[in-house]
């Protein structure tokens, strides 16, 4: 049940690095807003993904 | 000698024992695993800096998804139709098969050439990294055409990272080697990212109408920055062919396919070619426009993505650089007598953090990684003679193997001449590995079968 909530959390966190950009591009957020957005969305990866590397290797 | 290079190959042979049987069918791994980790092994830090040079390098925009498509497809196929079906028919890595052929003295050769030529490769991450870590330190990053450390500063840096880097190569930080490549998948997200921001400051508008004049006049546009060789479309084909030779025609990569069910699985190599190095050499490229065409890796990836880029760089360069150092150290330790493993590394750490400072290691990365193919590339060649062309012409196979000889003397002929053959082949350095590839599978073949049909004649050097 973790793990899965993990992953979505971590798609989640890939998708709004992507989308973090195109807010960008159609002005909807400025230069800072991006990557500021950009770095809390990597910051969720890392945890998502330090979090399931961590599970893999317990199992 | 005889017995220094027995406890040599003992040593070797110990590193790689896990490896010694071939692969049966209970460990046969699925196509979805080979797509995640070819898609996630193609994305690295020297990304940054080969898809930013084709820009200084003057291609035009058709030269580059043409030569993209064609080069990228050629290296699909050479894994298809060379590396998978050797592998999955013999179950090996290719260093066990070599043993087969060319005996364990060449084996231990080639290793410790892999590993020298990983360094240096190694080196180049160190420097890529450094470019990121000095923007926040205001440490400059050398000119294009710097040779020699530009400052004290950028000498400091790089052996900094090269400790830092060499402390968890040494520490074997297992799980911290996992994380990283948990992070390919966040890396290429990265590269995406950073392109699309960047090409608003480069004229194109939200909906991308303008995205192709753009591409052509301003990124792509078929001027070479000063100082740059022009390259056409021939250059992009045979770069994006040749960037992973010693994997592919070099047959490294055996290591990774012998799990494969079927030899077909080397079609998914296309996404590592794809998504990984044109998706990623497209997005780099992009990003070098928007900061004026200026060979500063960790600069671009800041102004295009922030901090979050700035991290990519370095991470995408260490996760290479980790478990390089990491093998690098091992196969030192192997030619040495009882040298630790920890000072193996830390020797090999020393070493590659000192390229690291010489700008000139990742201002002419395309040129290297030319070279690194070029020099593995005759045994692969000389694998494929063996394995295929030997049963066709009615030649004894695995002789060396067979009359117990340390080395396959012809093989270590046909390697170097080919090698001497490719240095003084008039053509452009991108083109020599294939006229060199023929000469290395046609010369071990012609020798092998005058020996062959000379009775009496055996292998020198016997162990």
């Amino acid at each position: 049940m973790t793990r899965t909530l993990v992953i979505i959390l971590a798609a989640v966190s890939l998708g709004t690095c992507l989308a973090a950009p195109l807010f960008f591009i159609t002005g909807r957020m400025d230069a800072a807003g991006y990557k500021d957005l950009l770095l809390a969305a990597t910051l969720g990866w890392f945890v998502c993904a330090a979090f399931l590397v961590a599970r893999r290797k317990r199992r | 000698m005889p017995s220094r290079l027995s406890q040599l190959m003992s040593r070797l042979d110990k590193l790689y024992e896990y490896d010694r049987e071939p692969v049966v069918a209970a460990h046969f791994k699925p196509g979805s695993q080979f797509a995640g980790l070819l898609a996630g092994e193609h994305v690295a830090g020297t990304e940054f800096v080969i898809g930013a040079f084709f820009v200084l390098h003057g291609v035009s925009f058709a030269n580059l998804i043409w030569g993209l498509l064609i080069g990228n497809l050629l290296a699909v196929l050479s894994w298809t139709f060379i590396c998978a079906p050797i592998a999955t028919q013999t179950r090996l890595t290719l260093y066990w098969y070599l043993q087969r052929i060319a005996g364990p003295g060449l084996t231990a050769v080639y290793n410790i050439m892999n590993a020298v030529l990983y360094c240096i490769l190694a080196g180049v991450m160190i420097a890529v990294s450094a470019t990121a870590i000095g923007l926040a330190l205001g440490i400059s990053t050398p000119a294009l055409t710097d040779i020699l450390p530009n400052s004290l500063g950028w000498v400091l840096l790089t052996f900094a990272i090269g400790i830092a880097f060499v402390i968890l190569a040494v520490l074997g930080f297992e799980k911290l080697s996992r994380f990283g490549q948990a992070c390919s998948p966040w890396i290429i997200v990265i590269f995406i990212a950073g392109a699309l921001a960047t090409l608003p400051r480069l004229g194109v508008h939200a909906n991308f109408d303008n995205f192709r004049e753009i591409a052509e006049t301003r990124i792509w546009n078929g001027i070479a920055s000063s100082g740059q060789e022009r390259f056409g479309l021939a250059h992009i084909i045979a770069f994006a062919w040749f960037c992973c030779l010693a994997m592919h025609i070099g047959l490294s990569d055996m290591a990774l396919f012998r799990y494969a069910r079927r030899w077909t699985y080397g079609l998914y190599s296309a996404f590592g070619m794809y998504p990984g190095h044109m998706l990623a050499w497209i997005c780099s490229g992009i990003m070098v426009a928007g900061i004026n065409r200026q060979m500063d890796p960790g600069r671009m990836a800041f102004e295009a993505a922030g901090i979050a880029g700035c991290i990519a760089v370095v991470l995408a360069s260490w996760t290479t650089a980790n478990p390089t150092l990491y093998r690098a150290g091992l196969a030192l330790q192997c030619v040495t007598r009882d040298l630790p493993r920890w000072k193996a590394t830390v020797a090999v750490g020393l070493f590659t953090t000192i390229l690291s400072c010489f700008p000139l290691i990742f201002m002419k990365l395309l040129d290297y990684v030319a070279i690194y193919g070029l020099v593995l590339m005759p045994i692969g060649a000389i694998v494929v003679a063996e394995h295929w062309l030997f049963p066709l012409l009615g030649i004894e196979q695995y002789q060396c193997q067979k009359r117990g000889a340390a080395m396959n003397w012809r093989a270590l002929v046909v390697w170097g001449a080919t090698l001497l053959v490719c240095a003084l082949l008039p053509i452009h350095l991108y083109f020599r590995w294939l006229p060199g590839y023929f000469v290395a599978l046609v010369s071990y073949t012609v020798w092998s079968r005058l020996l062959h049909k000379a009775p009496g004649r055996t292998e020198g050097g016997a162990a």
